[in-house]
């Protein structure tokens, strides 16, 4: 078969993180194959493929299209090579509609003028022709996520795309619509078109891919046939060792209720409920995990138990005080600690140094302000504590923070947190993008802490790491939860039913009507 | 009184807009015709100045340099009819000086793009310098050039020529209200429909909006996000020219100190009150022409007894309200969206437990 992509030798190194995104990466793609790109969080797969839309200018390398050297210096030059890429965050404009947004750039016009109606006829043509409904004239705004992706796909088919990039297509989907994603990328990979597939699920690679190549910290490290791979390899591969999935830890002994949340009602994004009747309790030194795809509103969730989303209906308590509609500070109070899901704007200021990053939660308490006046020496010693006791390498009292990895800004942020013991601790996606050895770290830090008597609620989209943390797991779909189950008795199999809104009792049944 | 307005919304709205016309017309016969005619042409230069807010606006650049770019606009257009020694009433036709003050306007607009977009300097900072810049070489210049402080007059600066329109001239009250204005109040009516029609029928427009609303989604299918930015810019420095020269040459004849005095600023007040619509814009700067006649009209009757420092601030005490009525709007909607969804998905939800407690589930 004829090579659709070959790109030989790229590298590019991002200077304002200083991190080497793609490290002399070879990846090359056969004309009608469906080519699984695999790897960790931050292994630079979003980079790479950013480089062959020409969205990132690599600092070396060559760029193949059609056995072709090509130029790539503007999603123009790649959309005139036939090239398409679905962002893994959709760029659409909210208010326009579905027509206007796949004809965006290219809108048929006389002189300059554009006719609604013409629009909405093409797009109506080209979703038949691909069997992929849409209506033309519904708001973006409006509709669903897994709608707004077959948007994104039709706007690169209307492009007459022959090689399109998918980047992690699945994450926001429920198991329905990412099977019939798979039908989608099959039937266009039938017709001929090549499909670049970026996960970082390996099952999925095994169902849907004919190739797959693994990237590891900015080098592509393996090209196989899927066939001749099994996940456990591709797994070893992705992570650079063996993978330890499980965590020792000792049965729990939970004690009292320590955070109690009744009925929730809370709204997302477009007037929709996000949180639709949740009722949940964690007691004091257990762990109880969330499961569930990305966006079945866990988020939401975790954004009205921390105050930072308003509650509109039922209540929310910590040991015992209503705190429904109290302020941060009033929650932080009472013993509430927080790990938000995204570290770089939420959970840290990397504008700034260690210091006021880790005073940021006790700078009004005594030794580190009198007056209204902050102390500097307290403030330093409490830094180096946390620097210290959470293995922070090459972060230093009073510099800035910016320039360290993922592993140790996610330390900093639970140093900062656990500094007091907290009698709640909240975490979202506490590892996502870390290397191992952070993994290993932040889930014996959580364990630690459950052990010393904290109720600990952990949300996480990776199903490995709410199994081996968890003592009790809470399955949310569609702002529900479908089921409380025992960790012990848990297994992958039944919590995946839950995730896709199916029920335990009945089972085939409820999960075909989802 | 929340509970009333979410039962009757659509009432109260319909109400209120009935309410609305019936104040425009009440307003058309109770006011004098004098009164209605000079709100008309004071309001051009927030119609003008409106449009070159939000056309920036739509396209993600904030342009706070509006009121800099009008005090260059009514700056230029005098210097350019200026002709001392030619006899009154011979010397060039001011909408020369329009033209002139669209054009440094453009340029202006044009400089604060590149600067911004090329140079990257921050746009808030950028704009400050604008105005503090024009304020100052404007004085700088009256004086330099024409030996002229604080003011800039002559005989051969004739004021712009007014513009009876056919038909409608002749008709009973229409004839007055509508007819016989300067060409540039004319002009800046066109200029309404032309930024609506470029917004939203015309390729280009559809191409500003998605800027500045997605910037990332236009670059990603190619669309140069720079020239947008930069065209919307200098447009829109032209539109502010305009309205300067306007000021200039249609209101006073002469070119004084610091003349804009806010009227920039406003422009974009009214450009956010009118959630950047141009028809919008245009009946909101109507209003605050209104506020403006209303001023001047108050203080030149001897009978009412105000203060004349407190008619002076009318137009600022309309602007005041207009920014506090922007942000109690805001607030109001979101209030109002917050409960009606409390109610509706709380009472979905209390369905939803009835149903299973009855069903003998637990
Ligand atoms: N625009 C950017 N500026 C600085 N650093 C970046 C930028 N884009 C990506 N990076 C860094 O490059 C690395 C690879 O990122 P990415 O390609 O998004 O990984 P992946 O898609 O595999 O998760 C990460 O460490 C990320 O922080
Ligand atoms: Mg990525």
């Amino acid at each position: 078969m004829p090579l659709a992509v070959d790109m030989r030798h790229i590298r590019k190194f991002f200077p304002s993180s200083s991190v080497l995104a793609c490290d002399d990466v070879d990846f090359a793609v056969e004309q009608g194959e469906v080519h699984a790109l695999v790897g960790e969080n931050g292994a630079g797969k979003t980079t790479l493929m950013n480089i062959l839309y020409g969205l990132v200018a690599p600092d070396a390398g060559q760029i193949f299209v059609h056995e072709k050297l090509s130029h790539i210096a503007h999603p123009n030059d790649a959309i005139k090579l036939g090239i398409g890429m679905v962002h893994q965050h959709f760029k659409l404009v909210p208010s326009f509609t579905i027509a206007q947004n796949i004809l965006l750039g290219i809108e048929p016009n006389q002189a300059g003028f554009i006719n609604n109606n013409d629009e909405a006829d093409i797009v109506r043509r080209l979703s038949e022709s691909f069997g992929l409904p849409v209506n033309p004239n519904a708001r973006v705004a409006d509709v669903s996520v897994g709608m707004q992706q077959r948007v994104e796909i039709l706007k690169t088919l209307q492009r007459n795309a022959q090689i399109l990039i998918l980047d992690e297509p699945t994450a926001v989907l429920t198991p329905q619509e990412v099977r019939e994603l798979y039908t989608v990328i099959r039937k266009l990979a039938d017709d001929g078109r090549t499909v670049i597939l970026i996960t970082h699920k390996l099952l999925e690679v095994k169902e849907a891919a004919d190739r797959v190549s693994i990237m590891r910290r900015g080098r592509m490290v393996a090209t196989h046939s899927v066939a001749d791979v099994t996940v456990r390899e591709m797994a070893n591969l992705m992570v650079g060792r063996e993978v330890i999935l499980r965590v020792d830890k000792s049965p729990a002994t939970p004690g009292d209720v320590v955070l109690k949340a009744d009925n929730l009602l809370v709204a997302g994004a477009g007037g929709m409920p996000a949180v639709f009747g949740v009722s949940l309790e964690v007691r004091a030194g257990e762990i109880l995990g969330i499961a569930g795809v990305s966006g079945n509103g866990q988020t939401e969730l975790v954004e009205a138990i921390t105050g930072l989303r308003p509650v509109e209906g039922g209540t929310i308590s910590l040991l015992g005080q209503d705190i429904t509609h109290a302020s941060v500070r009033k929650r932080r109070e009472i013993g509430l600690a927080h790990v938000p899901e995204d570290r770089m704007e939420v959970g840290l200021n990397l504008k700034t140094n260690l210091d006021e990053n880790v005073v940021v939660t006790h700078y009004q308490d005594d030794p580190y302000s009198k007056r209204g006046i902050l102390r500097l020496p307290p403030i330093r010693k409490l830094a180096q504590q946390i620097v210290d006791a959470f293995q922070v390498k090459s972060a230093r009292v009073g510099e800035e923070i910016k320039t360290l990895s993922g592993g140790n800004l996610q330390k900093v942020v639970l140093g900062r947190e656990l500094y007091g013991n907290p009698r709640l601790l909240v975490v979202n996606q506490p590892t996502r993008g870390l290397d191992v050895g952070s993994i290993e770290f932040v889930h014996r830090t959580l364990i630690e802490e459950r052990d010393s008597g904290a109720a600990i609620l952990l949300v996480s989209v990776e199903l490995d790491e709410i199994l081996s943390l968890s003592d009790r797991i809470a399955v949310m779909f569609r702002g529900r939860i479908m089921d409380v189950l025992d960790a012990e008795a848990a297994n992958e199999q039944d919590i995946g039913v839950l995730m896709a809104g199916g029920s335990l009792e009945t089972e085939p049944a409820a999960a075909q009507k989802v | 009184m929340i509970e009333f307005l979410n039962t009757y919304s659509r009432q109260v709205r319909i109400g209120l807009m009935i309410a609305g016309i019936l104040v425009v017309l009440l307003l058309l016969v109770s006011l004098p015709m004098t009164l209605l005619q000079s709100s008309i042409r004071l309001a051009t230069p927030y119609v003008l100045g409106s449009l070159a807010a939000l056309l920036a606006s739509r396209a993600g650049v904030l342009n706070l340099a509006i009121e800099g770019k009008m005090l260059l606009g009514a700056f230029v257009a005098v210097v350019t009819v200026y002709q001392p020694g030619v006899l009154p009433g011979q010397g060039r036709d001011p909408i020369l000086g329009v033209l002139v003050a669209a054009l440094f306007g453009g340029g202006l607009g044009l400089i604060f793009a590149v600067l911004y977009l090329r140079i990257r300097i921050n746009l808030v900072i950028l704009a400050l310098a604008v105005n503090l810049f024009v304020a100052n070489a404007t004085v700088f210049f009256m004086r330099v050039l024409f030996g002229a402080f604080g003011t800039l007059a002559d005989p051969s600066i004739r004021s712009l020529s007014t513009l009876q329109l056919p038909i409608i001239h002749n008709m009973p009250f229409m004839g007055p209200l509508l007819s016989g204005y300067q060409i540039v109040v004319y002009l800046a009516w066109v200029m309404v429909l032309v930024v609506w029609v470029l917004l939203f029928r015309t390729q280009f427009g559809r191409h500003i909006r998605a800027v500045g609303e997605n910037r990332e989604a236009a670059e990603s299918v190619g669309i140069n996000v720079t020239r947008v930015q930069i065209f919307a810019l200098t447009l829109s420095g032209m539109l502010a020219g305009m309205a300067g020269a306007f000021l200039s040459l249609g209101v006073l004849s002469q070119f004084v100190e610091n003349m804009v005095s806010g009227r920039g600023w406003t422009s974009i007040t009214i450009s956010l009150f009118a959630f950047e619509q141009p028809v919008g814009a245009f009946f909101t700067a109507l209003f605050f022409g209104l506020a403006e006649a209303l001023s001047f009209y108050l203080q030149s009757r001897p009978e009412v007894n105000l203060p004349p420092d407190l008619l002076l601030a009318l137009p600022q005490i309309a602007t005041i309200t207009a920014l506090v009525l922007v942000a109690l709007r805001i607030r109001a909607a979101e209030l109002m969206k917050r409960r009606t969804f409390a109610q509706q998905f709380g009472h979905e939800l209390d369905k939803l437990r009835r149903g299973v407690l009855t069903s003998g589930q637990d």
